[in-house]
């Protein structure tokens, strides 16, 4: 039983592990950077300490952060995600300090979170992989092989890590022997890491990804997807749930391998596995599996009714098979869509920018079936240190239509300042056409600016794209203080048609 | 070194005192108990205060109120209390607090109270001695000295004689 937790991290998911630690009845420490003591999770703790030294690095410090963790009593570690959370070494640190790692084993860190690794046990648990090599390559030669066989365009990625660092498109066997070298180096300089493998490239594709809970005893179960594709530079800005692209047939049958995946490695804890579907298939293929709790964990919250954190901290603490949710057949599943936006400190203005410094006005939506999880306050300021996340608006509905309505809405009343944040930007994008009816991919957002820039240079403005430039003036002129009352984002939302 | 004392009111309305000295150097004995260095790790003019006493936590929503003192709303270990402060011993804790960690950093120097400056007692690159009077603050009719909680030098002045501040308002920002 964990009784005293631990939160190796900060912001926004500090502060939602330590809501659901309170609730359990935990006792709840953390430890800060010089750069964080005003952060709102540290109200909720009992006991905390400060991580002396560079505000950028404290957080990585596996040493300073078990250190503190003993020190502050605890028996137990909860990563969040980002910083360790998906480091073997520092999972492995935990277990030998005697304490409970909140994830997976080691083992299955390694084994699931290599991008190689991970597609071979996926082709061994019997689940659709892109069609590529599942070993690393080196040499150029070696890569023409593969590349000719599985036929162009292909994608290099990095073994090692994700986030568009060392991918590259490769549409020739001209091309390739350089973007190799580009994309070694690109994968070895953030991942410590060189290896890189070759797939095949989808052109136009969705992301989906599975949440999946495991016991650690090879019981799995799926807890339903979230369409992730609205993207950029392969940084996730909205996920649904369910996904308009797919059919409940498919979705089930996706949930269903991904959970035998996680079964097949015994895996413990939560764990999303991420897929591409090719746009207008109900084709799926597995990409790799995030061995940790996502940024975006609350949509599945939202459908399902369960709170992950508590499913993490009940199977993290015990040495026995635990009951898993929606495990039982027949178990009642919401009929509930839910969405999620991220709200981040960046200028959408220019080129997404990230936008530093002081929130002096911070008001955060509410209401009918809004959920927020933020750590922006007024007072505090967003340093440089970290990453821009500042709030996550999430809004339910009985119908998808109702959901985005609500959501419109609810990124209209969020009022930050004079940071500048996506919220105005993304609020114009709910009203696109391209996502209202669900026939998006992850290009989709790259589509809208460049037909936004061909239009601007054609000095004329359709309808649709107002809508982006009528968002982007919001954001420039700072939103401050007063709800954005520009007429075209308000005549199409959905909540003034119904 | 000073002594003060924190009247402790449970939610039964009955009222309990707590002891506690205040060391020069930031940290803070309760009656009985070891001193431990604290640091306040928050405070907004809007009145929230969050407080790191020795590795506790400690939350707070400082509210004036009037000739009784202030009261705060305090929880600390999932309990929420209210504590009200005799005297101006928030101020010198707050004050000392402060001080205790930014020995070698700035330190700055707030209005306690809404008041009226009357008269400012330092300039730039003054040295000055803990305890030194550096502004007299005017408010309800009442003259307050504002004092240096620690020794340093005036970094900055921000008000002038004649000015009115606002509780929580910056007057002066001495290194430490």
């Amino acid at each position: 039983m964990i009784q005293k937790l631990f939160i190796a991290n900060r912001g926004e998911i500090a502060l939602r592990i330590a809501r659901t630690a309170r609730r359990l009845g935990l006792t709840v420490s953390s430890a800060f950077s010089s750069a964080d003591c005003g952060l709102p999770h540290l109200r909720l703790c009992h006991r905390a300490m400060e991580l002396v030294g560079d505000p950028a690095r404290v957080y990585l410090d596996s040493g300073k952060i078990i250190d503190a963790a003993r020190k502050l009593g605890a028996d137990a570690i909860h990563p969040g995600y980002g910083f360790l959370a998906e480091n073997e070494d520092f999972a492995a640190a935990v277990q030998d300090a005697g304490m409970a790692f909140i994830g997976p084993t080691p083992e299955q860190i390694v084994a699931l979170g290599d991008k190689v690794q991970a597609r071979k046990a996926a082709l061994a648990a019997g689940v659709p992989i892109v069609p590529g090599e599942s070993k690393a390559i080196s040499d150029a030669a070696a890569a023409k092989t593969i590349a000719d066989r599985i036929g162009y365009p292909v994608l290099i990625k990095a073994a090692g890590g994700g986030g568009g660092r060392g991918m590259r498109v490769v549409d020739s066997a001209a091309q390739l022997p350089d973007a190799l070298l580009r994309a070694q180096t690109e994968a070895g300089a953030a991942f410590n890491d060189p290896r890189v493998f070759i797939e095949k490239y989808v052109a136009r594709a969705r992301h989906v990804e599975i949440q999946v809970l495991g016991d650690g005893f090879g019981n799995a179960v799926s807890l339903g997807e979230r369409e992730c594709s609205v993207q950029r530079r392969h940084q996730k800005l909205i996920e649904e749930s369910p996904s308009p692209a797919l059919t409940r047939e498919t979705a089930a049958k996706m949930g269903a391998l991904a959970a035998s995946l996680a079964a097949s490695v015994k895996y413990r804890g939560a764990g999303t596995m991420e897929f591409i579907v090719p746009f207008g298939t109900q084709d799926f293929f597995f990409i790799e599996m995030n061995t940790r709790l996502q940024v975006e964990h609350p949509v599945t919250e939202l459908c399902t009714g369960l709170d992950l954190v508590e499913e993490q901290i009940r199977i993290a603490g015990s040495s026995e098979p635990q009951p898993l949710p929606f495990s039982k057949p027949g178990s009642k599943v919401l009929d509930i869509h839910a969405i999620e936006a991220r709200v981040i400190a960046e200028d959408t203005d220019a080129d997404f920018r990230p936008s530093c410094g002081k929130l002096d006005l911070v008001m955060l939506p509410s209401g009918p079936g809004i959920r927020v999880d933020a750590w922006a306050e007024a007072g505090l300021s967003v340093t440089p240190y970290y990453d821009s996340l500042l709030a996550k608006v999430l809004a339910t509905g009985q119908t998808r239509e109702q959901a985005i309505g609500r959501l419109a809405l609810a990124l209209d009343e969020t009022l930050i300042s004079p940071v500048r944040t996506t919220a105005p930007y993304l609020a114009a994008l709910l009203m696109q056409d391209e996502f209202r009816s669900g026939a998006y991919d992850t290009g989709t957002v790259a589509r809208l600016k460049q037909s936004k820039a061909n239009n601007e240079k054609e000095a004329g403005l359709d309808p649709g794209t107002a809508v982006i430039a009528a968002a982007e003036k919001m954001s420039r002129n700072g939103h401050s203080g007063m709800l954005p009352r520009g007429p075209a984002p308000r005549r199409l939302s959905s909540w003034q048609q119904s | 070194m000073s002594s003060h004392s924190l009247v402790l009111r449970a939610q039964d309305d009955a009222e309990k005192s707590l002891q506690f000295t205040l060391h020069d150097d930031g940290r803070v004995a309760l009656k009985d108990q070891p001193a431990v260095p604290i640091r306040v790790l928050r405070r907004d003019g809007n009145g929230l205060l969050t407080v790191l006493w020795g590795d506790t936590i400690i939350n707070a929503i400082v509210v004036s109120s009037g000739e009784r003192g202030e009261l705060l709303q305090i929880s600390a270990g999932g309990r929420t209390e209210a504590l009200r402060l005799r005297d101006a011993a928030i101020d010198a804790m707050e004050q000392a607090l402060a001080a205790a960690h930014q020995t070698g950093g700035t330190l700055d120097i707030r209005s306690p109270i809404p008041g009226l400056v009357k008269a400012v007692l330092v300039k730039t690159d003054d040295a000055v001695a803990a305890q030194q009077t550096l502004i007299v603050l005017e408010a309800m009719k009442m003259e307050n000295e504002i004092i240096a909680p620690h020794a340093g030098t005036i970094l900055t002045v921000a008000v002038k004689p004649g000015q009115a501040v606002a509780a929580g308002a910056l007057l002066i920002k001495i290194q430490t």
